[in-house]
C-alpha cells in the first residue's frame, strides 16, 4: 500500500516552485511566509529532498550569480514536476478530507457512547 | 564550529567528489544567506554561524540523508569489480613470490578497481579523488612514502656484511611506521566516502610505489655502474637477477608488498565501510528511510 497522504515537504516543495524558479533558501522562506510561519522546512530535509526530486527529473537546477559575488543554485519546476504536483494535490484533497470526515465521526460516535 | 568543516563532514559519504563539492557549495551558500539574516537581526558573525549550522539540523542524519540520495550505495557490478580485483590482487601477490611475471597481475587488479569505483556519469571521480587523497592526508602519503623508501633501500640494510649495523631497522618498520601507515589510513577511511577512501589508499599507494622504485632505481643503477658495490645486494639479485638492473626494483619484494598493502588497504576499507554504513551495500530499498522518517519527527511548530 502507498502512503495515506503524500510527503508533505515534497508537496511543499513542488507547491512554491510553480510560483516561480528559487534557489534552496528562498524555498525554506516562501514556505515559512505562505504558511504565516506554522510551517517551517528544516533545511537539512530540503537539500535531500530537492537532490532527489532533480534524480526523479521533476526539478531542474542550474547555478546562477546573485548579488555580493555569491553563486546559487535555482530550482526550477519541470513538466513532469508540474503533473506530479497536479496529482500529488488531488490525492492529498481527497485523502485529508477523508482523513478528516474519520477524525470528526469518530468523535460523535464517542460523544454517543458517553 | 568551521563551517567548511561542517560542510565536509555532512558530505563525507557522497562517492563522487565531484557531487560532494557541489553539495558543500550549495550547502555553504546557504548557511551564508541565513547568517548574513541574522546578522543583520543584531547578531555577531560568530553567532550568527552557530546559529545558521544549528538550524541546518542533525548533521549526522543530513550525512546519512545526502550519502543515501546523492552517493546511494554500489551497485552489484561495482560490488563484483571490487571482488574481482581484490582476487587478482591476492593471485598476483602471492605469484610474485615465486614469479615477478604476475606483478602484471597486480596491475590488472588496480584497473579493475579503478573502473569499478567509477560511476557511470562521473569518469573523472577516480582522477579526482586521487588527487585529493594527495592534497587532504599528508600524513597517510608520508607514512606510505617511508615504507617505500625503506622498502627500496632494503638491499642495504637487509644484507651484506653491514647488516647487523642497521638490524634496528626491520622492528622499527615493522612496529612503528607499518602501523602508522595503517592507522593514518584507516582513520582517512573512517570519514570518508568509498570513492574519496579509494583515492586515499591510491595515493599512499603510488607514494609507496613511488619512492620505492624509484629509491630502488636508483641503488640499481648505481650497483650497475659500480659492481664492485654489489656485496650488499639481496633480493634483487636472487629472483630478479635476470632482469636487467632497470627492471629489478619490480621483482620480488617490492612488487609483491604492493600487492599485499593493496589487498590489505581494500579489505581495510571494506571493513571500516561496512561498519560505517550497517551493511548499506548488500541492502536495497533504502533510499526513502531518512525521508520517512522526516515525518515522524514533528514538533510544534510542524518542522519536517
Amino acid at each position: 500500500m502507498d502512503a495515506l497522504l503524500p510527503s508533505v515537504p515534497a508537496l511543499l516543495v513542488l507547491k512554491v516552485l510553480e510560483q516561480g524558479p528559487a534557489h534552496g533558501y528562498e524555498i525554506v522562506r516562501r514556505v515559512e511566509r505562505t504558511s504565516e510561519g506554522v510551517l517551517a522546512l528544516k533545511e537539512g530535509t530540503l537539500y535531500p529532498l530537492l537532490y532527489k526530486m532533480e534524480h526523479e527529473g521533476l526539478v531542474s537546477a542550474a547555478w546562477t550569480d546573485v548579488a555580493g559575488g555569491r553563486q546559487v543554485r535555482i530550482y526550477t519546476l519541470t513538466g513532469l514536476g508540474r503533473r506530479h504536483l497536479v496529482e500529488e494535490e488531488e490525492i492529498w484533497t481527497i485523502r485529508s478530507g477523508g482523513v478528516n470526515r474519520v477524525l470528526s465521526t469518530e468523535g460523535a460516535a464517542t460523544n454517543g457512547l458517553a | 564550529m568551521d563551517l567548511h568543516e561542517w560542510a565536509e563532514d555532512v558530505t563525507s559519504g557522497i562517492e563522487s567528489n565531484r557531487k560532494a563539492r557541489e553539495v558543500r557549495r550549495e550547502l555553504l551558500g546557504h548557511l551564508a544567506s541565513i547568517a548574513d539574516e541574522l546578522i543583520a537581526e543584531g547578531l555577531n558573525s560568530e553567532q550568527a554561524e552557530i546559529e545558521a549550522v544549528s538550524r541546518m539540523g542533525n548533521p549526522g542524519w543530513l550525512q546519512v540523508s545526502l550519502r543515501q540520495v546523492v552517493g546511494p550505495p554500489l551497485s552489484r557490478t561495482q560490488i563484483l569489480g571490487f571482488v574481482l580485483a581484490a582476487a587478482l590482487t591476492l593471485i598476483g601477490a602471492v605469484g610474485s613470490l615465486g614469479d615477478s611475471l604476475f606483478a602484471g597481475l597486480l596491475l590488472l587488479g588496480g584497473l579493475v578497481m579503478a573502473g569499478a569505483a567509477s560511476s557511470p556519469g562521473d569518469r573523472q571521480a577516480p582522477f579526482a579523488a586521487l588527487g585529493r587523497g594527495f592534497k587532504r592526508h599528508v600524513q597517510v602519503v608520508a607514512t606510505w612514502s617511508l615504507l617505500g623508501l625503506l622498502a627500496g633501500a632494503e638491499p642495504v640494510w637487509s644484507a651484506g656484511p653491514s647488516v647487523s649495523q642497521w638490524s634496528w631497522i626491520w622492528p622499527v618498520c615493522l612496529y612503528v611506521i607499518v602501523p602508522a601507515a595503517g592507522a593514518a589510513t584507516l582513520w582517512a577511511f573512517s570519514r570518508s566516502g568509498v570513492l574519496a577512501s579509494l583515492g586515499t589508499l591510491g595515493a599512499g599507494l603510488l607514494a609507496y610505489a613511488g619512492v620505492g622504485i624509484v629509491s630502488g632505481w636508483a641503488l640499481s643503477a648505481f650497483w650497475h655502474l659500480s659492481p664492485s658495490t654489489s656485496a650488499v645486494v639481496d633480493w634483487y639479485t636472487t629472483p630478479g637477477a635476470f632482469l636487467p638492473w632497470y627492471a629489478q626494483p619490480f621483482a620480488s619484494h617490492l612488487g609483491a608488498s604492493i600487492g599485499f598493502l593493496t589487498l590489505s588497504g581494500v579489505v581495510g576499507l571494506g571493513l571500516v565501510w561496512t561498519i560505517r554504513t550497517g551493511f548499506a551495500p548488500f541492502k536495497a530499498g533504502v533510499i526513502n528511510e531518512p525521508l520517512a522518517r522526516a515525518g515522524k519527527n514533528r514538533r510544534s511548530p510542524v518542522r519536517s
